[in-house]
């Protein structure tokens, strides 16, 4: 039953959050999207249990412990299949060593209020509607019960190509950027639901001079004066003033968030057509 | 900027207003719309980079809206200000007015909100009287506190939550900026007219 009492926070591990859809369409007045950095594992674990596929999930970087304060199913995406537990069951989600991120979904989905539209915690603007602390309780959600669909094996490569487009101030750095980022060894650096770094690319600003604050998306590759790219993740600034030279195509963001760190990235550059099947 | 999304730099038109267009022509096509300083990003839930058409539509939208006409269609807000920022004495320094002259060209005018960002609610106010364009400080605070009245680089601003910040600090207001749980979560929006009041 919905706002039935079915989970207890015993650990919250390390950057774990409630996340679904996200809320966009507020961008003009400062807020971004949020989101999961995975939407395809957020539906694949929510289909796998009988979910909705954009009802909220935990997402998070590992070591979270669950206690279960009532009979329920959960499903992690580094899981083979759901498990169902009894009351005061205890449930570990360990770091995954192939994913930096994990989503775990529960039966019926999880119960909040939602900010603007969404249930997605927003680390940059300080939302979090379902904060996940130690003690924290989660609800089951409103979400239909549908019948859980047989797990298929996720059998994306997260460690295939990148693809990138060119962004509106390439002209910024020396080159052409794409080619940099390309031919260049690039590995994952310090990261956050707000960017990562690419470590071992050097795109050195041609054009100093500040530019104008402009909007920023996700997936904008923006270059800072020391010439170190940051990639713009699902909680990013909406605007700013460092040029974007890039643009890493959204349907393969997911895969600079679920490589570990310090992670080779391998970029090409987009096809035009591939515009045409988002 | 990929497949989903065009920056459309807006020359000489006012960026609101091309913002407007847009949507009052695509409508709920067009997920989000960023107006900034001199350009809109117009980003879409579905790819538009080869859409020939689409592009075609957006250009002539853009192409629409006159030049130098700002958009009309924001509302006042007055915000009550006590005008006892820790750096107004340094701005009336370096502006070579004195700090009652401060307040009252703050107060005197009206500041258009060009466009938000830096943090939700954040909105930047091209400064209604040009003696007030002063450059950053040297070096940002740690902790600027929620309510903050600032003042940098021709634009002035409410610090909606506490944020490290590199304005000016020159007031403070109990007003509150933003709050998600409202109707308007951001109080003052692109477009919008801003009066401050001196309490």
């Amino acid at each position: 039953m919905s706002g039935t009492a079915v989970l207890e926070v015993l650990e919250a591990g390390w950057s774990t959050s409630v996340q679904d859809a996200g809320r966009p369409g507020f961008a003009h007045v400062g807020l971004g999207s949020a989101g999961s950095v995975d939407p395809a594992s957020m539906s694949r674990v929510n289909r796998g249990i009988g979910n909705d596929i954009a009802d909220a999930v935990i997402e998070t970087a590992g070591g979270l412990v669950l206690r279960a304060l009532s009979p329920t199913m959960v499903l992690a995406s580094s899981w083979s299949s759901p498990v169902r537990v009894a009351t005061g069951d205890t449930i570990a989600i360990a770091p995954d060593p192939a994913r930096r991120w994990t989503q775990v979904a529960v039966s019926g989905g999880i119960y909040g209020l939602p900010v603007l539209g969404s249930l997605s915690a927003d680390t940059m603007a300080s939302i979090a509607p379902v904060p996940i602390r130690v003690g924290s309780v989660l609800c089951r959600g409103a979400g239909h019960s549908n019948t859980p669909t047989d797990l298929t094996a996720d059998t994306r490569d997260p460690n295939g190509a990148v693809r990138l487009w060119l962004g509106p101030r390439a002209d910024y750095v020396e080159g052409d950027p794409i080619d940099v980022l390309t031919s260049s060894v690039a590995r994952l650096g310090e990261g956050s639901r707000v960017g990562v770094r690419l470590d071992g690319v050097e795109l050195r600003r041609s054009n100093r001079n500040e530019l104008p604050s402009e909007g920023m998306i996700p997936g904008a590759i923006q270059v800072p004066h020391d010439g170190r790219p940051i990639v713009m993740g699902p909680d990013h600034p909406v605007t700013g003033g460092y040029p974007v030279v890039a643009i890493v195509d959204p349907r393969d963001l997911w895969m600079l968030w679920c490589r570990p760190m310090s992670s080779p990235v391998r970029f090409i550059r987009a096809e035009r057509r591939d515009g045409l099947s988002v | 900027m990929g497949p989903t999304t065009v920056l459309v730099e807006t020359g000489a038109r006012d960026p609101v207003a091309v913002a407007e267009a847009v949507r009052s022509v695509f409508g709920a096509r067009v997920t989000d719309l960023i107006p900034a300083a001199q350009t809109v990003v117009v980003r879409c839930a579905y790819a538009i980079a080869d859409d020939a058409s689409f592009l075609d539509d957006l250009t002539e939208v853009v192409a629409s809206v006159r030049s130098g006409s700002p958009s009309t269609s924001g509302r006042l807000v007055e915000i009550p200000v006590v005008y006892d920022g820790e750096d107004l004495a340094h701005v009336a320094d370096v502006t070579g007015l004195t700090v009652q002259e401060v307040v009252d060209a703050h107060t005197a005018v009206e500041h258009r909100a060009a466009f938000c960002g830096f943090a939700a609610g954040f909105a930047y106010l091209e400064v209604g009287d040009r003696r007030l364009t002063i450059a950053r400080r040297a070096s940002p605070r740690p902790r600027v506190p929620t309510g903050s009245v600032a003042l940098a680089a021709g634009y002035t601003a409410v610090y909606p939550v506490a944020s490290p910040g590199g304005w000016h600090l020159i007031g403070r207001t109990e007003e509150q900026l933003w709050n998600p749980h409202r109707q308007r979560p951001s109080l003052i929006e692109p477009g919008d007219v801003v009066r401050f009041i001196a309490t």
